[in-house]
């Protein structure tokens, strides 16, 4: 499988502009941006009466299924703490949304006709997804530049330590998300709509969950089946003490193998 | 003659219909090819094996020596697919553009290459609008536009003149026509005196197998001239069978009759002959086609 890095290029500068370029794209960016102010308007911006508050505390102790929240709380920038928390449960459901329609509208219109007479099968789903990432790196380092700015506007200064924690939360998020952008690469691959891709990408995780927790409980255990599921290490990853396999391994090698597999289904596929 | 396309029993089934059934053919540069047949005969399916949209089940095909959509055929393959759409998110200089730089142009080279292939198909007033407020016509001249990107060596054109209102389709045929001396056509249509105008080669597809693989030169030792007249002449047959050289003489269909006859026995031009008849005789015609016409070859 050669990969023309040229091609490459210029297929992600394209889904770069299909999202900050195109009216559909400023549209969910414009709705992103919403949803967003909402977080920083009710949780980020009082986060300091959050961090300090035991309710709060159970909440996300609950949420999370982990009693030792407390390192997170002590980062000294409760706007950046609240912000991992939230960011890590949310941003995942965001990568989803953004990257349901990598490949499969323009098979179904038959635009990938005309690009594949170009390049091939291979460097459009890299292409692809490289530029669905560098979509969800830019909109994370956004929000997240936007909570340390609310902190400094709370007078609260920053010090290089807890810039560097800033930097992890940045670089968490980002594993966090590829299995799940990488994962709709491979829906992609074989359904017909963005619409289909979510339904599709529910059914197969909702109803595979159920299926893994019946077979272990009739049968014989096959929990081993749920490291295939973007998003699993969360839970252990929440206090960023986790073992490097949680915190990369694992979400690396789902990604890597969400791809390999869409990029046999996807040169298999008739267009 | 160097060759473009080489298939060697190709078959291809979906489901229980057998789509292409060991087909063999080679394309050599040159003049365009017609690639002819009923619907569903598979002639969609031959090209989307020969763009590598689809997999084929069993056979051999080569483009320009390697795997169809393998990278080797870029820059040098193009087409226009049949009923494959532009996004209609984007502009369509901005889509062309990003075609070109596929291809490998500059930015700024593929803005103008985006605008020559625009202008190609006369649309040069048209670069800021998204397709689908263009009309079908208009759309399928974007398509046709694309395929002309950089400088490919066989463009195959999937039914591109069909939706076009007639000017339009003269201007696609003029411009295949224009540009068939430095890249080799291949194209499918319905309409047969078009691809009688365009094509030396045929391709002849029926229920997935390739029937004939001929051209329409009027070689060999029976010759042809198809004639359409305006009206029926009542004795026209008997007259133009009593030309010497002429064996038979057949009404073909409507007011078409098909002249046979042997070219070696002509002491002038049997067509000269027949003109200079139907000018005594106050016979108006419409054509006069040398040899049998593409349809009447293939049906």
């Amino acid at each position: 499988m050669l990969i023309d890095p040229q091609r490459t290029l210029t297929i992600i500068q394209f889904e770069l502009t299909r999202l900050f370029g195109s009216k559909r794209g400023l549209v969910t960016i414009a709705a992103f941006s919403c949803v967003w102010f909402l977080i920083y308007y009710y949780l980020i911006s009082s986060a300091a009466d959050l961090v300090s508050s035991p309710t709060f505390k159970d909440i996300a102790q609950q949420v999370f299924g982990r009693l030792d929240l407390l390192q997170v709380f002590s980062w000294g920038i409760p706007q950046l703490s609240v912000y991992w928390l939230i960011a890590v449960m949310l941003l995942p459901l965001f990568a989803l949304l953004f990257a349901c329609d990598q490949t499969c509208s323009d098979r179904e219109r038959g635009t990938l006709r005309f690009i594949l007479l170009r390049t091939t099968r291979s460097e459009l789903l890299l292409g692809r997804f490289i530029g669905q990432t560098f979509i969800l790196a830019i909109l994370i380092a956004v929000t997240l530049m936007v909570s340390i700015v609310l902190a400094l506007t709370n007078d609260l200064s920053v010090s290089t330590e807890q810039l560097g924690i800033a930097l992890k939360v940045y670089g968490n998020l980002m594993i966090v998300v590829l299995p799940f952008v990488a994962s709709m690469s491979l829906i992609n691959s074989f359904v017909k709509s963005a619409k289909m891709s979510i339904v599709t990408y529910i059914l197969l995780y909702v109803l595979g969950g159920i299926v893994i927790n019946l077979i272990g409980y009739f049968l014989f255990d096959i929990s081993l089946l749920f490291y295939l599921y973007p998003g699993e290490q969360i839970d252990r990853i929440i206090t960023f003490d986790a073992s490097t396999f949680d915190q990369l391994g694992l979400p690396v090698l789902q990604t890597c193998l969400y791809l390999f597999a869409a990029n046999i289904v996807l040169k298999r596929a008739s267009l | 003659m160097s060759i473009l396309v080489e298939v060697n029993g190709l078959s291809k089934r979906f489901g229980d219909k057998q789509a292409l059934n060991n087909v063999s053919f080679q394309i050599n540069k040159g003049e365009p090819v017609a690639l002819v047949g009923p619907n569903g005969a598979g002639k969609t399916t031959l090209f989307s094996i020969l763009c590598g949209y689809l997999p084929y089940d069993t056979g051999e095909v080569s483009v320009f020596g390697a795997k169809p959509a393998s990278s080797q055929t870029f820059n040098k393959l193009a087409a226009l697919p049949q009923d494959a759409q532009l996004d209609p998110a984007y502009s369509i200089e901005e889509q062309l553009k990003f075609y070109a730089q596929l291809q490998g142009f500059t930015r700024k080279q593929s803005l103008i290459e985006s605008h020559r292939t625009l202008d190609l198909v006369g649309l040069n007033d048209n670069y800021k609008v998204k397709p689908l407020e263009l009309s079908h016509g208009m759309r399928k001249r974007v398509s046709i536009a694309q395929a002309l990107i950089g400088s490919p060596e066989l463009i195959m054109l999937d039914e591109a003149t069909a939706g076009l209102d007639p000017k339009h389709a003269k201007d696609v045929r003029e411009i295949v026509s224009r540009l068939a001396g430095e890249i080799t056509f291949v194209l499918s249509s319905h309409d047969l005196s078009e691809l009688e105008r365009l094509c030396d080669q045929v391709l002849y597809l029926e229920n997935g197998v390739l029937r004939t693989h001929q051209t329409s030169d009027n070689t060999g030792e029976e010759s042809y001239l198809t004639l359409r007249m305006k009206t029926q002449p009542d004795n026209f047959v008997e007259i133009i069978r009593n030309v010497a050289g002429v064996n038979s003489v057949s009404l073909i269909q409507g007011k078409e009759y098909l002249v046979s006859y042997n070219a070696q026995n002509q002491s002038q031009s049997l067509d000269i002959e027949i003109l200079k008849l139907c000018h005594e005789n106050n016979w108006s015609y419409t054509q006069l086609f040398n040899g049998k016409t593409l349809e009447n070859q293939l049906f």
